[in-house]
């Protein structure tokens, strides 16, 4: 199979679980509890003559099954609808907090693979050694400590205590900066968060890399590569970590579902104005537009990072692309 | 199977089997100590109400105070013993962890173990399925169901198995793949057993060790995710909760660090323990991993 091939077959593989989730979405929002329309419009009772305006507008006047279908066709048409709540469309409404959780997110994401990978190859070329065990030991710890308690702890501790950052947002409120100094000062009120966002997927891909390292370790080539003179910083970057990469590579792809999850967490504990808090606001307020919104894109993301993660595995090993 | 082991009874086997687990698993003292906090918190869940100096939901004049001898852990902002709602938490993280743990096995090895087994198209459309929920954003969807259907106990536990059971069914499905092509399924099926008594007594048995290790992580990840509802105020409210006492704590940060510390560092505690114990039984499983 060419690499065309195979990616067109991967994108069409995407379609119906597109499909699908927007069903979910439908489904959602009708068995949510209370009337459609007063949910479109934020609980309260619209108006007879906006009523007809909505049900015609959504064609909640045609049986389920045609409901369904003019859903699906509007949300493919990009239309996610329009939030009453926050008097804007709903792409508007998250667009505005995208800049920040991505920020926190990219950052979260390229600080612990980089870091996580680099401390699971270090644990795996001695395994069980004094090295090996402290990391080890420290990224378990990461993998069981509760995100929003390490951002309180450091709250606690860094912000409170030694008042070396902010405790919450993301720009400094006294003061107009411009320039350099707003990028500092995002800078700066970024630490904590994207610290509190890493310690789980740094945790992950350390586990992860120091485990498909080890079994690549232990194959025939590894051997013959040192046999051939190869130095030890060849065999493990080159050769291991080449063939270690791909499997770590998926993983991060498909956990990265998982991180926004841990950016939501995040932004609720910091105060950090991006999607995560509009998730979360718009689910207290009833917002059920901006919620089915939110479900759509993200879950869309991660198919698509999927798709992505998949197409780059194959360029990696193209084996894969003959199973 | 060797000729000798027909005599024995399949209780044997398992028996001699498990033996042989606990001295494996018994020779890693990272992994005893998983075993011991999570023993220790299980006794806290069970005896919190003889442990506890005070009641869980007594509210009291003695508001935000330090850790001191009347109070262990301080009081939070209405004056309730922390201490005594740290014992009883530990009720409500183990339960929500087990209970759905159960839930998310039992669904995630009918589907893993009848798509492995069937293969062909009824594999094709349960892997489908399988993806589907992988792709879904979980804890999104767990917030969406507590808060439309009511944040009760029971509830919760149902949204975590529903979401959790994937990763299960993916590990039954290739236990199965490789199991039912071995000798022992072929020998079965030759003395003609039914295809429920080849998947119950034939493979489901062999494949069951890697499942358990995973049912011992997925109770920690439930324990964090009921946790993470709670926090966002999303838990039972009849219930003691780690997770809601830190809700509480947040506000609190400036003034009480006791409050947010002992909550979260018991749930860190678990889940730890929990997955301990889970890296041990997986390495005394497969000893050879640990070979270097």
């Amino acid at each position: 199979m060419k690499l065309w091939q195979y990616v067109l077959k991967r994108v069409l593989q995407g379609i119906p679980l597109t499909v699908a989730i927007i069903v979910i979405c439908f489904v959602i929002i009708r068995l949510a509890p209370g009337d459609p329309i007063n949910m479109l419009v934020s609980g309260y009772e619209p108006p007879p003559e906006m009523r007809r305006q909505l049900e015609a507008y959504w064609g909640l006047d045609k049986p389920l099954h045609q409901q369904l279908i003019v859903y699906i066709g509007r949300v493919l048409a990009g239309n996610l609808g329009y939030s009453h709540l926050a008097g804007k469309t709903v792409l508007e409404a998250i667009y505005e907090r995208m800049p920040a959780t991505l920020l926190l997110m990219l950052t979260g994401l390229v600080f612990s693979s980089i870091i996580g990978v680099g401390a699971g190859v270090m644990s795996s070329r001695r395994p069980y050694s004094l090295a090996d065990n402290i990391l080890t030991g420290t990224s378990l710890i990461g993998y069981s400590v509760p995100l929003f308690w390490v951002g309180q702890i450091l709250i606690i501790t860094l912000a409170l205590g030694l008042k070396l950052f902010p405790v919450s947002g993301m720009f400094s409120l006294r003061q107009e900066l411009t320039g350099m100094a707003c990028f500092l000062d995002v800078l700066w009120h970024l630490v904590l968060p994207a610290v509190t966002l890493s310690v789980w997927f740094l945790a992950l891909v350390t586990r992860i890399t120091r485990a498909k390292m080890m079994e690549v370790l232990r194959q025939d080539f590894i051997i013959m590569a040192r046999a051939k003179g190869a130095t030890e910083s060849r065999v493990t970057w080159r050769h291991a970590l080449r063939n270690a990469l791909s499997p770590i590579v998926t993983v991060i792809g498909f956990e990265c579902g998982g991180i926004f999850m841990g950016a939501v967490v995040t932004e609720t504990v910091f105060g950090w104005p991006g999607m995560g808090r509009l998730m979360y606001d718009s689910i207290m307020s009833r917002d059920y537009p901006v919620v089915t919104g939110l479900f759509f894109l993200i879950s869309v993301t991660v198919i698509g990072v999927n798709i992505i993660v998949d197409i780059i595995y194959s360029i990696l090993d193209p084996r894969i692309r003959y199973t | 199977m060797q000729a000798a082991e027909f005599d024995r009874s399949t209780l044997d086997v398992l028996w001699g089997k498990a033996k042989d687990f606990w001295i494996r698993y018994r020779r890693n003292r990272v992994a005893i100590l998983g075993l011991l906090i999570v023993g220790l918190i299980s006794f806290v869940a069970i005896f919190a109400a003889f442990l506890a100096p005070y009641e869980p939901w007594r509210i009291g004049f003695e508001t935000i105070r330090p850790p001191s001898k009347a109070h262990l852990f301080g009081t939070d902002d209405l004056g309730r013993d922390i201490y005594t709602r740290t014992l009883f938490g530990a009720r409500m993280s183990l339960m929500v962890g087990i209970l759905a743990a159960l839930t998310s096995s039992v669904i995630g090895i009918a589907v893993g173990a009848i798509a492995g087994f069937m293969g062909g198209k009824i594999d094709d459309v349960l892997m489908r399925i399988t993806e589907l929920f992988q792709v879904m954003p979980k804890f999104f969807l767990a917030l969406m169901i507590a808060f439309f259907f009511g944040p009760s106990v029971w509830n919760i536990i149902f949204v975590i198995g529903i979401l959790s059971w994937p990763s299960t069914c993916r590990l039954v499905r290739a236990e199965f793949l490789s199991l039912k092509e071995q000798e022992f399924v072929l020998a079965a099926r030759s003395i003609g057993a039914r295809k429920s008594s080849i998947i119950f007594n034939e493979i489901l048995p062999n494949a069951s060790p890697p499942v358990i290790v995973n049912a011992s992580l997925q109770v920690a990840s439930a324990i964090l995710i009921e946790a993470t509802l709670s926090f966002f105020g999303l838990g039972d409210p009849s219930w003691v909760s780690w997770g809601r006492m830190l809700y509480d704590a947040q506000r609190l940060l400036r003034v009480a660090w006791w409050v947010s510390f002992f909550p979260g560092a018991s749930i860190f505690l678990v889940v730890l323990g929990l997955n301990l114990v889970g890296d041990g039984m997986n390495d005394a499983l497969n000893p050879r991993l640990r070979e270097t």
